[in-house]
């Protein structure tokens, strides 16, 4: 059992890491990770958000009842998101700054709901937990990795270190809206390699997770 | 002719320099996507202009006059959350009633709308900013115009690209969200261009 | 039954969850709202003493805040102030925390939850850019440079200093000295423009023009000029000789944005209209578009009036002092303007003085012989050609008075301008006639 659930979490930081595979959680991703200490802050915000709903929603699985499980859980993860927020406000001002608005929209991060819906409401709660710290992981890995780029080339810091040398000016689009999409494509082009040259398919978009995939048209077309 | 002029400024900003998609970076994944073609970009925008401006017709009430003076702000994430997701309910069941037309066109988007980042960030952020009733509708049809602005020029850009010979391991992601960053770097042009209106 | 299972059971669920959440979220909120306010507060009083040396605690002040300020504290062991004011920058507002010695200088700047660009407009947020402004005071601020390619933010940045400087007045009480915005006074102006004119006689004009006769050897015209900040408008003095041609334009007043539309007042600027007649030809301050617009239409607008100066239009003639004065000759004209005549000319010979005076869109010559009696009325400048005739008829029935009291009523175009010239006249001729000896 043990074991197992350790390839759970190893899942989500590599086989199907929700920013880079599944393509999920798209928004944050973008916005940010401008810096890389706000693409870290945002990952552990939304790593706790998922692990407390992932845990809930196992423990209540048996007794919410199918037709009005979407709204169950939509309470539940807003409530988790309210009170993670309070707590970084609280003990990370900065950060709650640095993540502005974009804390409450953890609550519709396609990823936790996404989650919520292919793992946490059929298995265990300890299952489920490693699905979410897995989960969190492979998400805050891969904003880490896009922060660090952007910053490195958008400001020449990390983490607010200097690493470029002053002189050089920095190319600060990258820290820019554009930056960022340019970025995460670049990102999504090299997994894609990689994978090629595994000679592995890339795993149809993530449809799975995203809660209206019974809704969606485009469902059946494997994705949108 | 002062209220005109500043709801003016707002309704600009939301679709220009402030684009909900490219500059605040929400509504991404209905904005990846269901931009390919273009008729699916508009029946997307004009659904979730529909659910914004209902949204917020619903939520401003509220905010103002429930969670304020009781002091329940702590409540608005789950509150908002799920008054959107009925609303989004109620307005397909409405729809596939009374206007069956309209829901074979759009009803197929309004779930992907509960979760889309856009309709709750502009909710919030019309609090945020502490506009009136008036001033949210603007900011809101501006955000849902700006969608719709931004989805449609994007799915012209996308449909170019299709015909395209690209490398294979940009082919369909990647490829889209390179195109992004390019359309976002255009409207980065607007900067400013609030600032010049009026004078 | 079914009905119940299948409807109650899950609206009762959503409920409970809904209630057991909010009661959560209830209590976290009170748990943590503690924490929060301190941790605000306590971040928002180490700012504070960042920004104000040797400050050891802060009580906020009740001042009336203008466009702009957003709090003022005062440091209770009379340091000075933390004034915290808000700016628009590039990517939006921000807020900028200022701390002002007793003394009246700038201690240290802080700038807060700001969206500016990586690498230019957040420039201005590090310390090394806050340094340059230590010691610094409500006048001299704005000569530390701005950043380059960060306009937009330097120009806020600036706003917001000012901002806090007038707060800092109004809750310290002391006074404010205004930057030196390169502006001059009007005196100082005048006296540039036309250093041996010792008299300026003041007329006024129209377009909202002042004018200020400089002894008969020009005009200083002053006029508002609307630039970018419409609310504050500038204010220019443009100096001017007989024949309309520009000796020189000064800046009195300029609120335009510091760095920017500021230049406008220098002589780089200001130097193109020097010797023109007209404004073509002008180039516009790059980047400042608007404030050079300003001022080049208040100067096309000065020279377009300037016809109608006193002194100005239409000058006696031969023929008109003819008209007015038959018989006289050795014309001279006075030794100084007399305040409302365009021209007073004396004859030697048959003595008596021609004064040209202009009312409304008349300017009429009148001649007077030694008593005071009119001897010609001619009208030099009249705005209905085909009705000249009837006019000038009417011009003549002050021929033989010594006033225009007797004026009879007429339905001509401009006859109570006539007669206002006329009566005028009077009034010059007996400022004057101590010249005619």
């Amino acid at each position: 059992m043990k074991q197992s659930n350790w390839k759970v979490l190893l899942n989500g930081i590599i086989k199907e890491n929700p920013v880079l595979i599944l393509v999920l959680g798209t928004c944050p991703t973008l916005a940010l990770t401008s810096l890389a200490v706000n693409a870290v802050g945002m990952g552990i915000a939304a790593t706790l958000v998922l692990l407390c709903s992932n845990m809930a929603i196992s423990l209540l699985k048996n007794i919410i009842p199918d037709k009005v499980r979407i709204p169950c859980y939509i309470v539940l993860i807003a409530g988790f998101v309210t009170i993670v927020g309070f707590l970084v406000q609280a003990y990370a001002p900065s950060i709650y700054d640095a993540l502005g608005l974009y804390l409450p929209l953890i609550v519709v991060n396609c990823i936790i709901l996404g989650r919520a819906e292919m793992f946490a409401n059929k298995n265990t709660v300890l299952a489920s937990a490693c699905d979410a710290i897995g989960m969190g992981l492979g998400f805050t890995l891969a904003l880490l990795v896009m922060g660090s780029i952007r910053e490195i080339l958008g400001a020449g810091t990390w983490f607010g270190i200097q690493i470029i040398p002053e002189s050089v000016t920095p190319m600060s689009i990258m820290t820019q809206p554009p930056g960022g999409f340019f970025v995460f494509g670049v990102l999504i082009a090299l997994v894609n390699f990689i994978l090629a040259r595994k000679g592995k398919k890339r795993k149809v978009s993530g449809c799975g997770g995203c809660p209206s995939a019974e809704h969606c048209a485009k469902a059946s077309e494997g994705g949108c | 002719m002062e209220t005109f002029k500043s709801l003016l400024v707002i309704l600009i900003t939301a679709i220009l320099t402030q684009n909900f998609i490219l500059n605040k970076f929400l509504g991404i994944c209905p904005f990846l996507g269901v931009s390919k073609k273009l008729d699916s970009s508009v029946g997307m925008s004009v659904a979730v202009i529909f659910v914004m401006l209902m949204s917020t017709a619903v939520t401003w009430p509220i905010q103002t006059y429930l969670l304020d003076p009781y002091n329940l702000g702590y409540l608005q994430t789950v509150i908002f959350i799920l008054i959107i997701a009925a609303l989004v309910q109620l307005i397909e069941i409405i729809l596939k009633k009374y206007i069956p037309a309209l829901h074979q066109a759009l009803g197929v988007y309004l779930p992907l709308i509960t979760t889309n980042c856009a309709v709750l960030g502009v909710t919030i952020l019309n609090i945020t900013e502490g506009y009136g009733f008036w001033e949210s509708m603007v900011n809101s049809l501006g955000a849902g115009l700006g969608f719709m602005l931004a989805m449609v020029l994007f799915s012209g850009v996308r449909s170019r690209a299709e015909s395209d010979q690209i490398p294979s391991c940009f082919k369909g992601m990647p490829i889209t969200l390179i195109a992004a960053s390019i359309v976002a770097v255009a409207f980065m042009g607007f900067n400013g261009v609030v600032d010049g209106l009026f004078k | 039954m079914k009905l119940t299972k299948e409807f109650l059971i899950p609206v009762a669920v959503l409920t409970v969850i809904c209630l057991v959440v909010s009661a959560a979220l209830a209590f976290t909120y009170q748990a943590t709202a503690p924490v929060i306010e301190e941790a605000k507060n306590a971040k928002a009083n180490e700012a504070r003493a960042v920004v104000l040396e040797g400050a050891s605690g802060f009580e906020k002040m009740d001042v009336t805040m203008p466009e702009g300020g957003v709090d003022c504290y005062k440091e209770t062991s009379g340091a000075g102030y933390v004034i915290t004011v808000t700016t628009n920058g590039y990517g939006g507002a921000f807020n900028m925390m200022v701390g002002i010695k007793a003394d009246g200088t700038i201690s240290g700047i802080q700038m807060m939850d700001h969206q500016e660009t990586p690498g230019f407009g957040a420039k201005l947020a590090e310390e090394s850019y806050a340094a340059g402004y230590r010691g610094k005071s409500s006048a001299d601020f704005s000569d530390v440079a701005g950043v380059a390619g960060a306009t937009i933010t330097s120009g806020a940045y600036k706003k917001g200093l000012g901002t806090a400087f007038e707060i800092y007045g109004a809750a310290s009480g002391n006074a404010v000295e205004v930057p030196a915005s390169g502006a001059m006074t009007l005196e100082d102006a005048q006296a540039q423009l036309f250093p041996d004119a010792t008299e300026f006689t003041e007329f006024a004009a129209e377009e909202e023009i002042t004018g200020y006769q400089a002894d008969g050897l020009g005009y200083v015209a002053v006029r508002k000029a609307v630039g970018y900040h419409t609310e504050e408008p500038m204010k220019i003095a443009v100096g001017l000789d007989q024949n309309g041609v520009i000796l020189g334009v000064i800046m009195l007043e300029n609120h335009e944005t510091q760095g920017l539309g500021t230049q406008v007042g220098d002589a780089a600027y200001l130097d193109q209209y020097t010797g023109k007649d007209s404004v073509d030809g002008i180039t516009a301050v790059a980047g400042a578009t608007v404030s050079s617009d300003g001022v080049k239409g208040a100067v096309r607008r000065i020279l377009e009036q300037f016809p109608s100066f006193p002194g100005q239009g239409v000058k006696l003639d031969e023929e008109s002092l003819a008209a007015i004065l038959p018989g006289a000759s050795g014309f001279e004209e006075a030794a100084q303007p007399y305040e409302g005549a365009d021209q007073v000319m004396f004859a030697s010979v048959r003595s008596g003085a021609a004064v040209s005076v202009t009312s409304g869109e008349v300017q009429a010559a009148v001649g007077f012989d030694q008593s005071g009696v009119i001897t010609g009325v001619t009208l030099l400048s009249y705005p209905d050609a085909a009705a000249l005739d009837a006019a000038q008829e009417y011009a003549s029935q002050f021929v033989g008075q010594t006033s225009a009291d007797a004026a009879a009523a007429s339905e001509i175009a401009h006859a109570d301008s006539i007669r206002d010239a006329v009566a005028g006249a009077v009034s010059v001729f007996e400022a004057a006639k101590g010249e005619l000896g």
